[in-house]
């Protein structure tokens, strides 16, 4: 498949470098992202633009879960702990003064809490560092574990975090609402962190580093042998993606201007995760999904309210949209446990198409090939139980 | 002393709870790798069943076995509709989907029951106690010992004397090779549901005859604590189980004593605090499995 | 206590007709078995009558272990018939093709290794074969006396050679008409791997039907009255022991040579 012509070399060019492929294939991604949001904020409604600015806040949280999660194949229940780590810094550290003195909030917090009053910028880049700070505290335990253990770890975290956030009433406000936030959020700046998100995880995913967790994560014992240091690369992805939720929990914060600790534990950790799975492990992947459960969410969200099947008429059915996302992520284990969108990034399904394409033009009638025809996994299953040893007499 | 006795006393029951809770849960780990987050709704559903049994006058000496049949029959529901078609998907879509029926079924119910608690009116006798040297002892205490005691003592028995048992154990050693014993597949993975869903169903009535009140989220923490005993004590090792549950009783119940008053509420952190430390040590748990670590991630 | 099975003479037919051989205990006919894309075995076709010793040789990956799960039911064939006696047990679940009176000691023995020795054999009868525990168990001792001296240790202690023993005897319990081993000298000492192929000689005396899948070429033919060469799934070459013994057909398979396609 010699493919000469310069677009052709310029192919190559960029398929040899992994920073290209993530720069291109992150830039594919962000800017149809762009058009999207561009979209909707001109011809959409005001409630159309709701739906998008909150979809791009938790956009930038399954982003990092989906870092995390994709790559390393565990699956982490905790990383809303950092949403909520997120959101409670950099609030703590944007709102006035005297709001933060008053005596329904939080007047017996130290000093420089008190006295701080930064900008949005500052405020998340300080949530960031602190949920990474924390991240990396339990991320040394956390990947010197794999599978289950490491998935209740994962849960523990949340929890502990959670009861932090919910007790700490000097600093936190303890269980009470938090509020008095400046309104910061906005389209365009949820949209510029979100396409920041995008450009690094796909940067870690096909770096090295990203590149040896995946290898990971189908065999871990072969890639051990080879010397990939798993734990290295694991809590890499790990604080990372605690980094990106923060900027997901601060979004959040100034966009709703007041919230409590009960926002961040279970309920956000289910929505956050059927997106993640519905969209697969790649970043593409998240996008989508996000996308895909944010729309669902919405047209259920209607229904929640009364709505009539033919005959039928229904009054209030509280909690439909969960029955319904529970259930589509119940079928989805059942029929796609890889997710419904695959291992490819976007960018990448259309390298493979184009190359498809350009190998049937120069030889119209010999047959294509990928590569080796994919192993089915129940084969591997057998083909290694089949293999195991026995054992060796002296 | 006295103090002391009380303390124990808790511990006792706390830890007889957990342990049955997290036994069902080994119990489904050890032959399919797989936790069961759902496991949890076993409890509260169980709970629905004696609020609704209760309230049409059905006599209390059949409530709690009725009860106690409906956990098991859900769990063997679950295998059905849920567990079944997700044969073969790996640990994580498991974990994914068993989370997705927990919150699917917690919804269901708040759909169809409400949110409002529910009270279950429980007789009398299960709130009163007597005086031994100076401790008060609740005949609902007494009652959760022996028949945890029992209920875990049977469980081996039948784990390690009865044929069906026998499969079971084999089952999570190499499920392929006790098919071709001629054992149905399927009817040894129906045996460890409604096994756990036995235990499930126990665990609830003494778990709610203190608090007496169901709310559809009411089966989420407990089946946390199970989780979490199982986890320490020994994914895939079934004593384990049993002894992640009183450990993680005694440890709640030394920090409620130790912490002063003002970090009360840390509890929980502080727990699962020490959880993650034990993983850290000992990453297969208190008593690892003994051979072949059952990780499958 | 000596106890024999039924055993038929075993008349010398050969293969290549389509239809299923009326005199054969197993009969398999163009048996296809793939892995999601890939083709394990093509087309294979073979012949077990009662009383005999088949083996079935080929290097690694010819698939020889496909083979064996295929007629067990491991694993389902995408094409093919599988006829036991005369019924089509092809796409069977193991349970029920074990029930047929198949029964298979698995590549790497795979015993209970948590269970011990008298567990192992006593899950061999079955759920349904416990009325007469006591008797297929004496049976098996008799042919394996070490499984009744260390019938309360742990399986997984025990050597090699012992766990090849249990792992026959296992199957044996379920009163099998059919014995399929898979590679049975896998890993042992040559030493052992004798006393162990002796013991394969001694069911045939009694009147097994057995199956043999090998990679030891030499003590296999030495030991089958017939065999068939797999070679990347297909068979290329069959027929009596000492015809593929003195053959070079063999040979070529192993080293990839000659073979019809």
């Amino acid at each position: 498949m010699s493919d000469r012509s310069r677009i052709g070399r310029a192919r190559r060019f960029v398929d040899d470098r992994w920073y290209l492929r993530a720069l291109v294939g992150a830039a594919l991604l962000s800017a149809l992202l762009g058009i999207v949001i561009t979209c909707v904020q001109t011809m959409g409604s005001g409630t159309d633009a709701r739906v998008a600015l909150s979809f791009l806040v938790n956009l930038a949280a399954v982003i990092g879960i989906q870092t995390f999660m994709g790559n390393s194949g565990v699956v982490s229940f905790g990383h809303v702990a950092f949403v909520g780590i997120g959101a409670y810094t950099s609030s703590l550290l944007t709102t006035a003064p005297e709001t933060k003195r008053m005596a329904s909030m939080i007047p017996d917090a130290p000093g420089f809490l008190l006295d701080a009053h930064m900008g949005f910028l500052p405020a998340t880049l300080v949530a960031i560092l602190v949920a990474c700070a924390v991240a990396l505290a339990f991320g040394i335990v956390l990947v010197r574990m794999s599978g289950i253990t490491a998935a209740i770890t994962t849960l523990a975290i949340l929890v502990i975090v959670r009861v932090v956030l919910g007790n700490w009433e000097q600093v936190t406000h303890g269980p009470k609402t938090f509020f008095g936030i400046p309104a910061y959020t906005t389209m365009w700046n949820a949209l510029a962190w979100v396409v920041v998100a995008i450009f690094v995880a796909r940067l870690f995913r096909e770096s090295n580093l990203g590149l040896r967790l995946r290898a990971s994560k189908t065999d871990e014992l072969g890639s051990q042998a080879i010397g990939v240091d798993i734990k290295r690369a694991r809590l890499a992805a790990w604080v990372l993606s605690a980094g990106m939720a923060a900027v997901s929990g601060a979004l959040y914060a100034h966009l709703m201007l007041a919230f409590g600790p009960q926002q961040f534990y279970v309920d956000l950790t289910f929505v956050l995760l059927v997106m993640v799975i519905i969209g697969g492990p790649t970043v593409s992947g998240a996008v989508i999904g996000a996308g895909a459960v944010t729309l669902l969410t919405e047209f259920l969200r209607r229904g929640e309210q009364g709505f009539s099947l033919g005959p039928i008429h229904v009054d209030q059915a509280l909690g439909l949209t969960t029955i319904v996302l529970g259930s589509i992520v119940l079928l989805t284990m059942i029929v796609r446990p890889s997710g419904l969108l695959g291992r490819w990034e976007l960018d990448e399904w259309l390298r493979r198409g184009a190359a498809r394409l350009s190998a049937r033009r120069q030889r119209p009638h010999a047959p294509v090939h990928d590569g080796a025809p994919p192993i089915d996994p129940h084969a591997v299953d057998l083909i290694q139980t089949a293999a195991a040893p026995g054992k060796e007499e002296a | 002393m006295t103090e002391v006795a009380q303390q124990v006393a808790n511990w006792l029951t706390i830890g007889g709870i957990y342990a049955l809770l997290a036994l069902g849960i080994a119990v489904i780990f050890s032959i399919l790798g797989l936790i069961n987050i759902a496991h949890g709704e076993l409890v509260t559903i169980s709970g629905y069943s004696m609020v609704a049994l209760a309230a049409n006058g059905v006599p209390w000496a059949l409530v709690i076995p009725l009860a106690i049949l409906v956990a098991l029959v859900a769990s063997v529901l679950m295998e059905r509709v849920a567990f079944r078609p997700m044969r073969g998907a790996p640990l994580s879509a498991m974990l994914l989907g068993s989370l997705a029926l927990s919150i699917v079924i917690q919804n269901l119910l708040l759909l169809f029951v409400g949110a409002r608690p529910k009270t279950i009116g429980f007789p009398g006798w299960t709130q009163s106690s007597f005086e031994v040297a100076g401790v008060t002892v609740g005949w609902l205490d007494v009652g959760c010992w022996v028949v945890t005691a029992a209920v875990l003592a049977a469980v081996i028995v039948f784990l390690r004397r009865s044929v069906r048992g026998l499969a079971l154990r084999a089952a999570a050693e190499d499920f392929e090779v006790t098919r071709l014993m001629g054992i149905r597949a399927d009817s040894v993975i129906r045996g460890a549901f409604a096994v756990a869903g036995l235990l499930a169903g126990i665990a609830a009535f003494f778990l709610l005859a203190t608090s007496s009140v169901v709310v559809p989220g009411t089966g989420f923490t407990p089946m946390l604590k199970g989780f979490i005993a199982a986890v320490i004590g020994g994914l895939g090792s079934l004593s384990g189980a049993v002894l992640g549950g009183f450990v993680l009783a005694g440890v709640e119940v030394v920090f409620q004593l130790a912490l002063p008053a003002s970090a009360a509420p840390f509890g929980d952190a502080v727990v699962f605090g020490v959880v993650i430390l034990v993983l850290l040590l000992r990453p297969n748990g208190l008593l690892a499995a003994r051979s072949v670590a059952v990780e499958r991630a | 206590m000596r106890v024999t099975f039924p055993r038929r003479s075993a008349p010398v037919v050969r293969q290549s007709e389509a239809a299923p051989d009326a005199g054969a205990l197993l009969s398999v006919r163009g048996l296809t078995t793939c892995y999601g894309a890939t083709v394990a075995i093509r087309d294979v076709s073979l012949d077990v009558h009662p009383g005999e010793i088949v083996t079935i040789l080929g290097a690694n990956g010819a698939g020889k272990t496909t083979t064996l799960g295929s007629i067990t039911g491991l694993v389902r064939p995408s094409a093919g018939s599988i006829f036991f006696d005369g019924v089509d047990i092809a796409g069977e679940t193991p349970e029920r093709i074990v029930g047929c009176g198949i029964a298979l000691s698995p590549e790497g023995r795979r015993v209970f290794a948590k269970l011990t020795v008298r567990e192992n054999l006593r899950l061999g009868a079955g759920l349904k074969g416990q009325s007469e525990l006591d008797e297929r168990y004496a049976e098996v001792v008799d042919l394996f006396p070490v499984l009744e001296r260390k019938r309360d240790d742990f399986a997984g202690l025990l050597s090699g050679g012992e766990q090849q023993q249990l792992a026959i005897g296992r199957a044996l319990m379920s009163r099998p008409r059919l014995l399929l081993l898979d590679e049975p000298s896998l890993g042992l000492a040559p030493i052992v791997v004798s006393s162990v192929f002796d013991l394969i000689g001694r069911l045939r005396d009694r009147g097994m039907t057995i199956v043999l899948v090998e990679q030891n070429v030499d003590r296999a033919l030495g030991l089958a009255d017939r065999g068939y060469v797999l070679q990347t799934g297909r068979v290329i070459v069959d027929g009596p022991a000492a015809e593929l013994r003195d053959g070079s057909a063999v040979e070529d398979a192993y080293l990839g040579l000659g073979g019809r396609s």
